[in-house]
């Protein structure tokens, strides 16, 4: 309305009006200007002292979970703002259960709009819930706002580069529904001898020999047996299992990965051993080739160590959908950090030669190693007879487990 | 915006558009009455036909909108209704300014007593409030619109101020009518504007669904104060500036700007 052109049309009519001394002709100049000027005033400062913020309700959330997402806008300032819109971006995966999404120009990517009115100093807060439907590392934002004058006939827009990321944790289900069996799901992982004993863990119990310290008898089974009996720890080195993950699901390991149901399946069996493994007092380590935003290059790796599921099932939640280095190049830098007596669980949806040439040789080095198939990839024979391996699939079913088949058993048992 | 609150502002814009319309059309009326008749016969044709002329036709059109008879009928009736309209008027400012003449059918009474001039002056100002009782009768009312009304009233007044410039064309006026026209054009025009965005803002398919924008008190409040307070400030500013002041303003820019 008042561009340049009607501007200078009611500088021309205040400049008439001044000396013929025509006061409505300038009250309607002057106002209409006065008007313009108040409009672009409001327009320079009406997104000054605007904040934006993003809250969750958590930062880490487990799959299925809904998460709440609070939005919360402050005028920090005394000019009001007739309306302010928002538009913030998030992933088109992970859309909330209330408010109007739209799809962005930009892919994978939603918007979510926001109509506000605020007064001075005025704080409005809008809340959606997110259900978490989808793993991964989330970015929620930038946003963009836009405002304008009090008359609306300006607009301004920013845009707030401010990010905030929410993490969905893969699914963890227990061995049974991946439909693993119950007893020893992954095989035998445990080395038949032993080094060094865990004393929280008791294995059986034998005659009491002399020399045996008197911490070790077994008072139940001495009373049942009337004599003395004596405490079998496990052996500590049994209880050390490192997952690895293959974040490809192609032959070849460069590239994006090419079935995502497979991954996410994969991802999904990795996290749930994890958890099995600490609920039975493994320590769990893990490594994958996949990638994880401001991680390394070289891929994942994670040692062996008590009570770190929150940590693991959190890097399973960041990884990204595409390797960085081969499989098998994974496993051979592997080779010489797994620590003595550590089991291997592989989990992939490929196995190439030369994959099972690594898995054959960390066999050979004593190594308990079980092979999780994920969907219909063809086994190598040079696994066979060698290591346990087991198929779990259809990928496409990880969502709706009870459509997963039973676990069929490929290869042969452990040493 | 949904609900009664909805409503409510969407009867305000209404409102507020009529109140625009009709201060332009009045002051126009008015102006014409008074150069016409050489002062003392009053507008060509007086408020309460001009708004029941704008309303009138208003409400039809809006009526017609909603019913949604075949457009050629509709034209049809809107025609035919805006040309009574404009006889009707025509005839009364005739009747009004010399009876006599209209009851003998005497031409020349009619031409030399000026009636003829009323009545053509009315007949154009009923064309203009039937068009603008039709334009205002569309349903959305968008910023777009808002604006090209508020730009129409302000173009309508501004003119009729310019032709008013010279002496013997400004003595004539009334002037309390006029400043009560301009008064009121820019105030409804300007509280207009901010609706029509909340508005369209609120209706927009891409909040469908979402929390409504609030328009509540203390917003209306700040909207209807600054708009107050801009037609205060203006009309301050028109009442003391004069040219030696703005000169006398203006003199330190003179060095600056290299003019002595």
């Amino acid at each position: 309305m008042f561009g340049q052109a009607t501007l200078g049309v009611l500088i021309l009519l205040l400049l008439i009006s001044l000396p013929a001394h025509h006061t409505l002709l300038l009250l309607l100049s002057l106002t209409l200007l006065l008007a313009a000027g108040l409009s672009l005033l409001w327009r320079e400062w009406c997104l000054r002292g605007v904040v934006y913020r993003r809250r969750f309700s958590t930062r880490r959330a487990a799959f299925g979970e809904t998460v709440e997402l609070e939005l919360e806008i402050i005028n920090r300032k005394l000019l009001p703002l007739a309306w302010l819109e928002i538009e913030d971006e998030l992933p088109r995966s992970l859309p909330p259960s209330r408010g109007r999404v739209y799809p962005s120009h930009k892919a994978d990517r939603a918007l979510l709009n926001a109509l506000v009115a605020l007064r001075p100093y005025e704080r409005v807060r809008r809340r959606y819930p997110i259900p978490c439907v989808t793993r991964g590392e989330h970015t929620f934002g930038p946003v963009q706002l836009r405002s304008g004058d009090l008359f609306g006939l300006v607009i301004r827009e920013e845009q707030d580069a401010q990010t905030d990321s929410l993490v969905v944790l893969p699914r963890v289900v227990p061995l049974a529904e991946l439909g693993l069996p119950v007893r020893n799901p992954l095989g035998e992982l445990r080395v038949p001898s032993w080094l060094f004993e865990d004393p929280t863990r008791i294995a059986g119990a034998r005659e009491y020999r002399p020399g045996d310290s008197r911490r070790r008898i077994h008072w139940p089974a001495s009373v049942r047996a009337q004599r003395l009996q004596a405490k079998i720890y496990e052996p500590t080195l049994s209880h050390k299992l490192m997952v690895a993950l293959n974040a490809h699901t192609a032959a070849a390991w460069w590239g994006f990965t090419s079935d995502a149901e497979a991954l996410e399946l994969s991802i999904m069996a990795a996290a749930s051993i994890a958890a099995w493994a600490v609920s039975e007092r493994y320590q769990v380590g893990l490594a994958s080739n996949g990638f994880v935003a401001s991680g390394s290059l070289q891929g994942v790796f994670e040692p062996c160590a008590a009570g770190r599921l929150d940590h693991l099932l959190e890097t399973l939640g960041r990884l990204r959908s595409f390797a960085v280095r081969p499989f098998e190049a994974v496993l051979e830098e592997l080779r010489p950090r797994l620590p003595f007596g550590a089991a291997l669980v592989v989990v992939s949806a490929v196995v190439t030669p030369a994959i099972a040439g690594v898995l054959a040789a960390l066999h050979r080095r004593g190594h308990p190693v079980t092979l999780l198939l994920v969907g219909d990839a063809a086994v190598p024979p040079g696994l066979d007879g060698s290591i346990v391996v087991r198929r779990i699939g259809p990928a496409a079913a990880w969502r709706t487990l009870p459509a997963l088949q039973p676990a069929v058993e490929v290869g042969a048992t452990a040493p | 915006m949904v609900g009664a609150r909805g409503q409510l502002v969407r009867a305000a814009q209404v409102g507020l558009a009529l109140l625009l319309e009709l201060a332009w059309l009045f002051a126009w009326s008015d102006a014409a009455g008074a150069w016409l008749a050489g002062g003392g016969r009053g507008p060509a044709l007086p408020l309460s036909i001009l708004a029941g002329v704008l309303m009138g036709m208003w409400l039809l059109a809006t009526a017609l909108l909603r019913r949604g008879p075949p457009l050629g009928v509709a034209r049809t009736l809107l025609t035919v209704v805006t040309l009574g309209a404009m006889v009707g008027a025509g005839l009364w400012a005739a009747w009004m300014a010399e009876p006599r003449a209209l009851q003998r059918l005497d031409w020349a009474l009619l031409g030399e007593s000026g009636a003829s001039l009323r009545a053509v002056a009315a007949a154009a100002l009923a064309l203009g409030a039937c068009w603008r009782g039709i334009a205002l009768a569309r349903r959305a009312q968008t910023m777009e619109r808002a604006v090209a009304r508020s730009q129409l009233g302000a173009v309508a007044l501004g003119a009729l101020l310019l032709l008013s410039l010279p002496p013997p064309l400004r003595d004539p006026l009334p002037l309390g009518t006029l400043t009560s026209a301009v008064l009121l054009a820019l105030f409804a025009g300007l509280i207009s504007l901010p609706l029509a965005r909340v508005m369209e803002l609120s209706e927009s398919p891409r909040h469908a669904g979402a929390p409504p924008l609030q328009l509540t008190g203390p917003w209306l409040a700040i909207l209807g104060g600054t708009v107050a307070a801009l037609m205060l400030g203006a009309l301050v500013l028109a009442s003391v500036l004069t040219p030696d002041l703005l000169w006398h303003l203006l003199a330190p820019l003179g060095p600056v700007l290299g003019v002595n």
